[in-house]
């Protein structure tokens, strides 16, 4: 169980938050935005190299403190940098690690180099991008972690190995006990995985909702019409080429009755991707924005 | 986990203690054999750390290897603790080393000598510190506080070397000493406040070193 | 349990599961008091997140085709065959509703229709 009350931290020219967010024990929680929209520098937080201005982080009901460091033991990092000791073999690398923690699996580390098609004798200096990644991933995953951060962790990686890696954070997530944060870009990366999506913008949290919710009650809506019906609620976006228009909702029931009521004819109505859903909630938030 | 994370540090610079090691006994053995001052062996012996110390931190990532460690379960003390642990050692290593070569090859090799010895390799420690919070003030933001230590620093520099104070990589009979406390004539008051000025500028580097927010930008 | 998940169909992951488990139920396959999956070991084996499963679980909970056990996981419910095929039938009729609109949006009526579901059916007769 991960909480979050309400974290804030101020740099020159951006502030993330007042932050709060409570995310249970076995939840996958994909944590989308904009670059620049606070999702490092909260990764950061959590892992306790960034100290917040107020407010703070708790990990099953400990203190993600930088003064402390056990706590850590319990997080597992991926992230798009990733700093290894690189005149070191992988091999090397993961014995060097594996001794800082109290519940690293040796056997694990090899049978997740395995799937990964990682070459553990080869010197990390000769590693490509995506060989450091699954570097990464298996120093993240080794000492059975109760929370795994990943920002934007699939960097390099080719789709046999993003298949695969897909394949062990779902494998991660059975026990109930793994909680996952992952932040991306690609929502259709996460777009299977994630029970939760948590939109980001601007240090804030935009929108907070569950997966199921949102392909439940977001539609793209079309019906034929003079013109645009006035006040219409739940319209997210819309437009019109004469005489069919088309509205994108973020509560498709609604705006269908209101349609309705308003005598409007030939009304269909589709379901939209995640990734569709997750577009236009940041573009709204963009077009806000701009309005400020 | 400061000791695993020493035998780290000792594990990566390795290459860099062998090659050390192996520059020191070179010139231990040579110079001794032509007879030479131990301030001469010191110079050598000086610029030989040096220059592997600015090559194993840049070669292994001095700041790569920090943004690995912070993901472990160790705290900033500790990595902060075990760096400068190592380096500090490495020094001890080398000022032992001078002393040795008092005793060795120098027919009365006093204490005050020995002493004397010491208090280069104190001042060769406080100007590593000196150099080490102006690279760590680098995370900083906004870029002029860097600036601004570096416009100091250089400052003093020039006032020490105006005063007529050596203040360079070689060596000499008063050389290396860190500057105002050199002028004390008094060695073991000299060793004391180069020691207490030691130990507050590690202070200070360690407030630099855990405020660096930006530390893994 | 085995799935047949499409990324291409236009129902979404729920409701292939839900379907999928319900056809399964209906047609006997799946015997009463059969123990299905966990949740999460369901969403691992067919790699959709846990929220899915869940809801996919509760839509046939609240359609009485599974019942739970508390700490046991989910199970089968026994159905009288009446029930089976009223609850097959309803299914039936909804999924042609929303042909039958299709079909006259295409301006066909209703003899038309009728004629083709019949043409239809014989055809599947014959390849099965």
């Amino acid at each position: 169980m991960l909480e979050i009350n309400e974290l804030n931290k101020n740099y020159g020219d951006f502030s993330l938050g007042p932050l709060s967010l409570s995310v249970e024990a076995g939840c996958a929680l994909g944590l989308v935005g904009a670059n620049g929209a606070g999702k490092t520098t909260l990764f950061r937080s959590l892992m306790g190299t960034v100290r917040s201005d107020s407010g703070g982080c708790q990990l099953n009901g400990r203190e993600t403190s930088y003064r402390e460091a056990s706590w850590k033991d319990q997080i597992g990092y991926v992230g798009d940098y990733t700093p290894f000791f690189d005149n070191w073999s992988g091999a090397k690398n993961l014995q060097t690690l594996a001794k800082f923690y109290s519940s690293w699996s040796e056997s694990l580390a090899v049978e997740l180099a395995n799937r990964l098609r990682l070459n553990l004798s080869q010197k990390v200096k000769q590693y490509s991008t995506g060989n450091r990644t699954k570097l990464a991933i298996v120093a993240a995953l080794c000492h059975q972690p109760a929370l795994l951060v990943m920002d934007e962790p699939s960097n390099g990686l080719d789709p046999v190995a993003r298949d695969t890696f897909m394949e062990i954070l779902h494998e991660q997530l059975e026990s109930g006990e793994t909680t996952l944060l992952y932040a991306t870009h690609h929502i259709s990366e996460i777009e299977h995985l994630a029970d939760r999506l948590v939109f980001l913008s601007e240090g804030q949290i935009l929108r907070d909702e569950l997966k199921e919710d949102l392909s439940q009650s977001w539609r793209r809506i079309t019906f034929r019409s003079e013109s645009m019906p006035t006040a219409i609620p739940h319209v997210v976006s819309q437009r019109g080429e004469h005489p069919y228009q088309e509205l994108i909702s973020d509560n498709g029931d609604a705006t269908v009755a209101a349609l309705k009521q308003q005598h409007v004819e030939n009304i269909e109505t589709s379901r939209l991707s995640i990734e569709k859903i997750a577009i236009e909630i940041l573009k709204t938030s963009a077009r806000e924005l701009n309005h400020v | 986990m400061f000791k695993r994370l020493l035998v780290t540090e000792l594990q990566t610079n390795s290459k860099f203690l062998m090659a050390s090691l192996a520059i020191n006994i070179v010139l231990f053995v040579f110079l001794g054999y032509q007879g030479e001052e131990p301030y001469a062996f010191m110079g050598g012996s000086l610029l030989s750390f040096w220059v592997l110390l600015i090559v194993a931190t840049s070669v292994s990532g001095h700041e790569k290897r920090g943004r690995l460690l912070v993901q472990l379960p160790v705290t900033l003390r500790q990595i902060f603790a075990a760096g400068w642990s190592f380096v500090l050692i490495w020094l001890l290593l080398q000022i032992l080393a001078w002393v040795l070569y008092g005793f060795v090859f120098i027919d009365e090799f006093t204490t005050a000598e020995a002493v004397s010895v010491i208090n280069v390799g104190l001042g060769a420690a406080v100007f590593l510190i000196i150099v080490a919070i102006g690279i760590d003030l680098g995370a900083y933001r906004p870029a002029y506080y860097q600036w601004l230590y570096i416009f100091f620093a250089a400052a003093l520099l020039v006032l020490a070397i105006s005063a007529d104070m050596s203040f360079g990589f070689i060596a000499n009979d008063d050389g290396f000493r860190f500057f105002p406390v050199a002028l004390l004539e008094n060695l073991p008051l000299e060793f004391a406040l180069s020691a207490a000025m030691l130990i507050a500028l590690l202070a200070i580097d360690y407030l630099v070193f855990q405020n660096c927010d930006n530390y893994l930008e | 349990m085995l799935l047949h998940i499409s990324e291409q169909s236009s129902e979404t992951l729920q409701e292939q599961i839900i379907g999928q488990i319900r056809g399964r139920i209906l047609n006997g396959e799946l015997p009463p008091d059969f123990a299905l999956p966990s949740i999460r070991s369901l969403a691992k084996d067919l790699r959709v997140s846990v929220i899915t499963v869940q809801r996919a679980y509760d839509q046939l909970l609240n359609e009485a085709l599974i019942y739970s056990r508390r700490g046991k996981g989910f199970f089968v419910a026994t159905l009288e065959q009446g029930d089976k095929s009223a609850l097959a039938r309803e299914r039936f009729a909804q999924q042609l509703n929303a042909a039958i609109s299709a079909a006259k949006r295409d301006g066909l009526g209703d003899e038309e229709i009728q004629q083709t579901f019949n043409e239809t059916l014989l055809e599947g007769d014959q390849d099965a």
